[in-house]
């Protein structure tokens, strides 16, 4: 209790608290803009806390972290383009609420779920730390595999109240994957799909792929339309952020601690990060929803789950980096490079010795960030979503602009420009042809963690599938993963059978 | 009918990336994206079924946009002009550079899209071009393409 104070007469410091603020404002503002991605926020910070403590640097990044994980779901809902990948998951039922005209409920639902997700995991992180690393180290290749195909499994659940819609969702993921696949092979070293092409060799970057399908593809759509120059549409027009009633929160309480328990769980597992908590949240909703059909229509639950999750996470992904030194995702692991650039070693002893110097600190400071993060997005909010105050035409070519710059700012490299613009094009075509897009973005982010797992179980196991069932921590998920496909399935042929 | 197009056209994409997979030399690199072949090759033919069922009973009818000035004010063919403007742009910066071709393209897309008024066309296209300018290459120091000869040397003045 001594050190815990120590640690928050630290971080209530006027120049701490000045230093979250910026990690937090910088951090929404980039993870709002589509292209700049959590880890480029994160780098760009770096040198600046060459001239800073230890605590105070990291400090900065976590808070940015935080920032940006939140910031992602401002334009995923405005403007269908997910500032960042923890995102994608808001697209689906968030813009569809935007468009209904409830941006604002949309937004404010938002920055609440992500506060709750947020500040949870920091005070039960600040409590199980240690316990949850050793937890982490459990898990092995076949766990990683049952995760990624119950993440996988959410295609055939969210918002398909017919037959061919869910064959279609399936087929979309499966080109997802297929996609995931071009490039070298992590285990062999084989290259695959590149047609003796060197830019093929490390495959297709998730980032222009989600901004492609997702946002180029919505400006095809919109350019097709003639008619008067007006607003993006009428509905969108008045945003105000409208934050979610405290009788909502009670609504939604189950969702909200489910979502929230699967971020801080996920986040502890190495390699996995927000992005994966936020589809397994949705897609737990979704599965355990009374009114799956529902989802992707624009349901306020939509949004609660992966808010939640993702944030939750964001501090969970701490957990593996301070203990194990293995980052949580690509975000923690540019936050591992800069411990290591001043000089602060990961593992259990940061925990038992003198952890009010740095461990509880970042706890406390996670706290305040969300609780900043809480009033900042309140209030950008209102500033950000004056761009739907735009003409058509206008906001149309800018967001043309910022998908193709964003798109080459990620690597310097024009090779991303041009898949985005490939995968806006396929993408504008598999809309037309009523094929979802959302499985296809699960596909392209979830597949190299799953085909990875599953190479490395099969190698480990001497090629036996059963590795996946006999397993106590992945028999239960990869049985409740192949139950979460065939459900819905089930579900929709016996309904079938019964009107015919 | 387009749906039956794209089926079929996915499943000889995915018979020729089976084939592919004999080539791989590792039986490992092989599994992966064998299986997820067979299951869009699975996934189509039942779509393909389907569609060809419900086109011959006539009993559903595929939501696509076609052409249809009376009904949606939606023109496929726009689409096929956007591609066009955004390919160009794409391939022209790297030779015009962001700081001269930007605010070009800008005021002939916003016009393709629908803005008429000339004194916005040209006052949105450089300060939108200015703030992209600043915002990536001083604030992200993100290096963005130059294009060559006269239009780098002017590129390089900015930054």
């Amino acid at each position: 209790m001594e050190k815990f104070l120590i640690a928050l007469s630290i971080t209530i410091q006027p120049n701490y608290l000045l230093i979250i603020f910026i990690g937090v404002y910088s951090g929404i503002i980039a993870g709002a803009l589509p292209g700049v991605s959590s880890p480029m926020a994160l780098s760009l910070l770096i040198p600046f806390t060459y001239i800073m403590s230890p605590t105070m640097a990291i400090i900065l990044l976590a808070a940015n972290y935080y920032g940006t994980t939140y910031g992602g779901s401002i334009s995923a809902i405005l403007f269908r383009a997910p500032g960042t990948p923890e995102a994608s998951c808001t697209v689906f039922d968030g813009y569809p609420m935007a468009q209904k005209g409830l941006a604002g409920k949309a937004l404010g639902t938002a920055i609440v779920s992500s506060t709750i997700g947020g500040m949870s995991s920091c005070i039960i992180l600040a409590l199980v730390a240690p316990k949850l690393g050793i937890v982490a180290l459990k898990f092995g290749p076949p766990e990683y595999f049952a995760l990624a195909l119950l993440g996988l499994s959410a295609v055939t659940s969210a918002g398909k109240s017919s037959l061919i819609e869910q064959i279609r969702s399936i087929s979309s993921m499966s080109i997802g994957l297929l996609i995931a696949v071009v490039g070298l092979q992590h285990t062999t070293g084989v290259t695959r799909f590149t047609f003796g092409s060197t830019k093929l060799l490390v495959g297709f970057n998730y980032v222009p792929c989600v901004i492609g399908l997702f946002a180029m593809s919505q400006v095809f759509i919109n350019a097709e339309k003639v008619g008067a120059d007006t607003l993006i549409s009428e509905k969108m027009k008045k945003v105000q952020t409208e934050l979610m009633k405290f009788r909502d929160i009670v609504k939604f309480k189950w969702i909200i601690l489910r979502s929230a328990a699967i971020g801080w769980a996920l986040g502890t597992l190495p390699g996995t990060g927000s992005t994966i908590s936020a589809f397994i949240a949705y897609n737990e909703t979704v599965r355990t929803s009374k009114y799956p059909e529902k989802f992707g229509t624009g349901l306020q639950e939509g949004v609660v789950a992966p808010e939640t999750a993702n944030n939750a996470a964001a501090s969970a992904t701490f957990i593996p980096t301070l203990t194990l030194g293995i980052p949580g995702g690509s975000s923690t692991a540019v936050i591992l490079g800069a411990f290591l650039i001043h000089g602060i070693v990961p593992g259990p002893g940061l925990f038992t010795k003198n952890p009010e110097v740095f461990v509880y600190p970042l706890f406390i400071s996670g706290f305040i960030a969300n609780a900043m993060m809480f009033f900042m997005g309140i209030y950008l909010c209102k500033y950000i979503a004056k761009v739907l105050y735009i003409r058509k035409s206008i906001l149309n070519t800018i967001i043309l602009l910022f998908c193709v710059v964003g798109s080459f700012a990620l690597n310097n490299n024009i090779f991303d420009v041009w898949v985005m613009l490939i995968m806006g094009v396929f993408g504008y075509i598999l809309m037309k042809l009523n094929f979802p897009l959302a499985p296809m973005i699960l596909g392209i982010i979830l597949g190299p963690i799953a085909e990875k797992a599953f190479v490395v179980s099969m190698i480990l196991s001497n090629n036996n599938p059963w590795v996946f069932f006999t397993r106590p921590i992945s028999g239960p998920i990869t049985i409740l993963a192949i139950l979460s496909f065939l459900i819905p399935f089930s579900r929709v042929l016996l309904k079938k059978v019964k009107s015919n | 009918m387009y749906t039956i197009i794209f089926n079929i056209a996915m499943i000889a994409l995915c018979v020729y990336l089976f084939y592919l997979t004999t080539e791989f030399r590792e039986s490992m690199a092989q599994i992966w994206p064998r299986i997820i072949i067979i299951i869009i090759i699975v996934t189509n033919t039942i779509l393909l079924v389907i569609n060809f069922i419900n086109i011959k009973g006539k009993k559903h009818k595929e939501n696509i946009s076609i052409n249809n000035k009376k009904n949606n004010n939606v023109y496929s063919k726009r689409f096929i002009v956007a591609v066009f403007f955004t390919v160009l742009y794409i391939y022209l910066i790297q030779y015009l550079g962001v700081v001269f071709f930007t605010p070009i393209f800008m005021v002939f897309f916003m016009y393709f899209m629908g803005l008429r008024k000339k004194i916005i066309l040209v006052i949105v296209s450089i300060v939108f071009t200015l703030f992209l300018v600043i915002a990536f290459t001083k604030i992200m120091t993100v290096i963005l393409p130059r294009g060559q000869g006269i239009f780098r040397v002017i590129s390089r003045l900015i930054y």
